[in-house]
């Protein structure tokens, strides 16, 4: 299962913290610190692996991680996943962002973090993978963007969604 | 999800400011206008969210939060349950709420509002939306209506609860109905379903049999006959994610029992292997092609159905470790210390030991750790003095992180393969004095264990713990294991040159000078030991104690001043008592082991592999484990004659039987040059003898000792000479012990007498019954011409005199030459047979020989009717050859040819 889930830049601020077990705040960010630490010196011909330090769950958790011109995408999960599943995972999220944003860069995901959080929700949930197809992703953000209009009313995205599920 | 301008402006706002707190405290104040509509409300929350993403503990506006869960509008209600999922704790006095607006949104015809309330229900996952929620959920997942969009999320939502929760989501009763799921249509339900079922899987086995035969099939559709949907072929490679769980999921079943189901499995994985080897370029598509490949690997190992297979695996995973890509290297090590850890011939990894053991040097510390975990679990008696060498050596470059596991592992490998004593303290002393910083008090307390329990290593041992003292640096836990197995064990080598009391007294000390309080409160121990052992040093021995007295800390003041109490009472028998050589350690899992392992958390996702888990699995395949004793019997260990009990497990099985002669022989070998030991260890007896000898007479004290559940009654015990020459009978105040109960121990006393040299050793008759079942042990006890005999110096020149005088005489010489291979690789062999022919009743000549290893010594044997014997022997030995000659001369031929005899059995039991 996926821990948690990471976005900070190079120099370790955050830019999305999403935790799938309860931790609190102030271990949240101890962890993201540490998790920079270790990430931040290590260059990038070295292999996106790294086990867990004992705050973040000892040797049995790993720490899958990507680097992105200035932001560092982190995985921490558990043996149960598949290591280059995750890697995979985090290219599939690093795409899909790119698709809703149309090049993504690091300032999209401060001022629209919430959005970032849900196009999350629709890859991983529950610290399980739930979509893998970027079509459907995309598809699930658009909706949600469309019922998040100011103007829209239930009666007609409601409409919407008996087409959509006749059609299919 | 609309800008908001406020929001832009605050987020701008707080990454321009260098202390936020002002910003804290605007939204702060904003929250106290009394009533905000929808759009500020969202604003302020989104605030609060974008705070404590920066690591603010957000305690406050959590209200907010919640009525915008409960708003009627989706855009707040979006932001509402993010904010909830993110800041709300359990236990917060507003959930109650919460479930209100999740469980109306979960009914909602809408199915984003559906969606959101379960993205909310994953990451809250109360006990109370447990309790209240969890059958609502269910129905979405199975009802028909619901949309794929609803349904994965749903699948999901109860994997979450059910882990947390598994007592209360009741999954017994909707598992079976989520099984058939795995065939979904869609890709992304089945995706999110088979992460549902593997985790029901190993909670209940039984409700969810039916979904291996369905992951295969599912798998077979979507390799074999591409069914999916082109949205989910990633980098060419169909739904690798999917491939990856399904291939998971038959890691947590044993391998199908249908011919049909294993072949379409085996075809499966042989097709992932087959289209990995394509050369791709590109690294994503080799990424996703490789995740499904190691996974495929896994689950062969685990199949273990196909030896080709396996060895196919063996030769990619060769080629793994040597890529370019460090990613690649990685996984290929994890991977084969899985394959490592299941086959049973590790031979096909052997040639790939040296690119293993360059890997502990490669740049990356995560593919050095892989390594590491790699080369612990091939390791084997074979390749364990080269795998432990290597990482001894690179223990003093590793990184500090690395160097506890792998202080750990040397620990753990050198225990369980040594087969040699010497080797064993050499690797574990070197071990302690390298990585004694970064390693706990467990590897330096499993040092002593061993130690304890095995004889044969002691006087090794004590020789290095006082080379230890010795040299110019020494570390604390060096220290320490020295200085134990010093207070223990240091009467061994009080003779050897160099080693007197008296020095080792003084090497002691010396460090102690420097060594930490805990440190030192070891090395008190051992003085107070030595008082015991070594008489002739009391003085200076309390005279350190007492100066100890006035120590600052309070331990060793402590220990100070009892042991200077223990030491000035006037008693005999009190110090011997207290400072008895400390008995063996049971046997249990070792602590390395347990620390190494660590424990596994129980609702998640259990490990389908566990490194070094080799012999474990070998162990369970060839012998069943035994059947549990009957509880009767454990419960009434002080029955009495036993006849209400059920019979004694079967005699031990007849392989057994020759390993147990041989260990009784090992005993007796000892006993002849040792003057007490264990003379036999069974099951249910142990005997053991302390001999005192005064020529022509002596003193043969036998121990019993009941190690059975019950206890042990009608006990007889007979000694017999078939000679007459030997006079052997119980000592006038003895009476022999009818009964013992469980771990009690009696001892009786026999007499013996030497009337002549005789040939053959005495028996002893052992008759008892144990739990109503008559048993007897016949003993050979180690009483032999020999023993009868005391050392003799005689000037180093007229050795060879006397030696030709007797040779010449021609009255009683014998000559054998014993194979001795130990003598070429155990660098203790030589100090020990000058033990063992001192321990044997001669006097060492140095020096008279002109070779140096060639040992030559004197006794002379009494007998109480036919007078006194001379006896010279002479020991050669060859370790380039790994023979040993041994002459002995002797005014009689049947004191030479039993010395002879003697030497042989030590040989042979060494």
């Amino acid at each position: 299962m996926i821990k948690a889930v990471l976005i900070f830049n190079q120099l370790g601020k955050p830019r999305l913290v999403q935790f799938y077990e309860p931790v609190s705040t102030p271990v949240q960010q101890a962890i993201l610190r540490e998790i920079h630490s270790l990430v931040s010196k290590r260059a990038d011909t070295l292999c996106n692996f790294l086990e867990g330090t004992r705050s973040i769950g000892g040797a049995d958790a790993r720490i899958v991680y990507r680097h992105y011109a200035t932001l560092y995408f982190v995985f921490v999960a558990d043996q149960s996943e598949s290591e280059l599943g995750i890697l995979d995972v985090i290219q599939l999220f690093v795409e899909s962002l790119d698709r809703v944003f149309e090049n993504v860069c690091e300032l999209d995901l401060i001022f629209h973090f919430d959005e970032v959080h849900y196009i999350l929700s629709e890859v991983v949930s529950a610290g399980m993978v739930v979509e893998t197809s970027l079509v459907e992703i995309g598809r699930a953000v658009d909706e949600a963007r469309r019922h998040a209009k100011p103007d829209s009313d239930y009666a007609r995205t409601g409409f919407y969604s008996l087409r959509r599920g006749f059609v299919q | 999800m609309a800008p908001m301008k406020g929001l832009t402006v605050f987020v701008a706002d707080v990454r321009k400011c260098k202390s936020w707190r002002a910003s804290v405290d605007r939204a702060r104040l904003m929250a106290q206008k009394p009533s905000l509509n929808g759009y500020n409300r969202k604003k302020y929350v989104c605030k609060l969210i974008y705070m404590s993403l920066l690591g603010y503990d957000v305690h406050f506006g959590h209200k907010e939060a919640v009525e915008l869960a409960n708003s009627t509008k989706y855009s707040e209600k979006q932001i509402g349950y993010l904010a909830v999922s993110l800041l709300l704790m359990e236990g917060s006095g507003f959930m109650r709420a919460v479930v209100a607006a999740l469980r109306r949104d979960l009914h909602d015809a809408d199915e984003c509002s559906a969606c959101l309330a379960l993205s909310a229900v994953t990451n809250v996952a109360t006990r109370e939306i447990a309790e209240t929620l969890t059958e609502d959920i269910v129905m979405l997942l199975l009802s028909s209506s619901a949309s794929m969009f609803v349904k994965k999320k749903a699948a999901l939502c109860l994997l979450r609860l059910l882990r947390r929760f598994p007592e209360v989501v009741n999954a017994r009763q909707w598992a079976a109905r989520v099984v058939p799921y795995i065939g979904h249509r869609d890709l992304g339900v089945t995706l999110s379903v088979v992460s549902l079922v593997t985790a029901l899987v190993q909670q209940h086995p039984d409700e969810t049999r039916k979904a291996a035969g369905l992951a295969v099939r599912r798998l077979k559709s979507l390799l074999v006959d591409g069914e999916h949907s082109i949205d989910y072929v990633y980098y060419r490679v169909p739904a690798p994610w999917l491939q990856v769980k399904l291939l998971r999921l038959l890691q947590y079943f044993p391998a199908p029992d249908s011919a049909e189901m294993r072949g379409m499995l085996t075809g499966i994985l042989r097709r992932i292997i087959d289209q990995s080897q394509d050369a791709t370029r590109e690294l994503q598509q080799m990424n996703a092609q490789y995740a499904v490949l190691f996974e495929a690997l896994s689950l062969g190992i685990h199949l273990d159905a196909d030896q080709a297979l396996l060895r196919e695996s063996a030769a990619l995973l060769g080629r793994f470790i040597t890529s370019r890509e460090t990613n690649v290297r990685y996984l290929g090590l994890e991977a084969m210390a899985h394959l490592a850890a299941y086959i049973d011939d590790v031979s096909a990894l052997k040639q790939y030991q040296g690119v293993i053991i360059q890997s502990l040097r490669d740049r990356d510390t995560s593919v050095r750790r892989r390594a590491l975990d790699l080369l612990y679990s091939m390791c084997d008696v074979d390749s364990s003095r080269t795998i432990v060498g290597e990482l001894l050596r690179h223990m003093a470059l590793a990184d500090t992180a690395l160097r506890e596991e792998m202080a750990l592992k040397v620990a753990i490998l050198t225990e369980k393969f040594a087969t040699e004593y010497a080797w064993y303290v050499d690797v574990m002393m070197r071990l302690v004095s390298l990585a004694g910083d970064h390693m706990g008090d467990e590897v330096w307390h499993r040092i002593v264990q061993v130690v304890l329990g095995n004889e044969e290593l002691q006087l090794y041992a004590c020789k290095i713990a006082l080379q230890t003292l010795r040299a110019p640096v020494c570390h604390e836990s060096a220290f320490k294991v020295s200085a134990y197995v010093l207070g223990e064990f240091s009467h061994l080598i009080a003779n050897a040159a160099d080693s007197a009391p008296i020095d080792q007294l003084k090497a002691l000390q010396t460090k102690m000078a420097s060594a930490s309080p805990a440190a030192r409160a070891v090395a008190l121990t051992t003085i107070a030991k030595f008082i015991n052992l070594f008489p002739e040093i009391k003085t200076l021995c309390l005279r350190v104690l007492d100066r100890f007295r006035g120590a600052l800390d309070v331990e060793l003041q402590q220990r100070a001043c009892e042991y200077y109490a223990l030491a000035t009472v006037e008693s005999e028998d009190l110090l011997p008592t207290v400072f008895e050589e400390m008995p063996p350690f049971p046997e249990r899992q070792s602590a390395l082991m347990s620390r190494l392992l660590g424990k596994d958390a129980d609702t998640e996702d259990q490990r389908t592999w566990v490194l070094g888990t080799r012999d474990a699995k070998a162990e369970r395949s060839t012998q069943p484990p035994p059947p549990p004793l009957p509880e009767k019997q454990q419960s009434q260990p002080g029955g009495g004659d036993g006849a209400a009990e059920p019979p004694a497990p079967a005699p031990a099985p007849a392989p057994e039987e020759p390993e147990q002669v041989t260990r009784g022989r090992r005993h007796y070998a000892r006993l002849l040059w040792e003057s007490d030991g264990i003379l036999h260890d069974g099951d249910e007896m142990q005997v053991g003898v302390v001999a005192q000898y005064k020529p022509p007479a002596g003193r043969i004290g036998v121990f019993l000792g009941n190690k059975a559940a019950a206890a042990i009654c009608d006990i007889a015990i007979e000694a017999r000479s078939s000679e007459d020459a030997l006079e052997i009978r119980l000592a006038a105040d003895q009476t022999p012990p009818a009964a013992l109960v469980p771990l009690a121990q009696a001892r009786v006393f026999f007499d013996v007498v030497c009337r002549d040299v005789f040939g053959a050793a005495p028996t002893l008759r052992v008759t008892y019954s144990l739990a109503g079942e008559p048993a007897e042990l016949e003993l050979q006890l180690p009483v032999t011409a020999m023993h009868f005999m005391d050392p003799v110096t005689i000037a180093v020149g007229d050795f060879f005199a006397r030696w030709k005088q007797l040779g010449d005489a021609g009255i009683g010489e014998a000559q054998e030459v014993f194979r001795t291979p130990f003598l070429a690789t155990d660098g203790g062999a030589g100090p020990w047979l000058r033990s063992v022919v001192g321990g044997m009743g001669f006097a060492l000549i140095n020096g008279a020989d002109p070779a140096p290893d060639n040992i030559v010594a004197v006794g002379i044997a009494s007998t109480e009717a036919a007078g006194r014997f001379g006896c010279l022997m002479r020991v050669e030995p060859k370790p380039s050859h790994g023979l040993t000659r041994v002459t002995v001369r002797a005014t009689s031929g049947a004191l030479a040819a039993a010395v002879a005899a003697n030497m042989g059995t030590i040989f042979a039991c060494r």
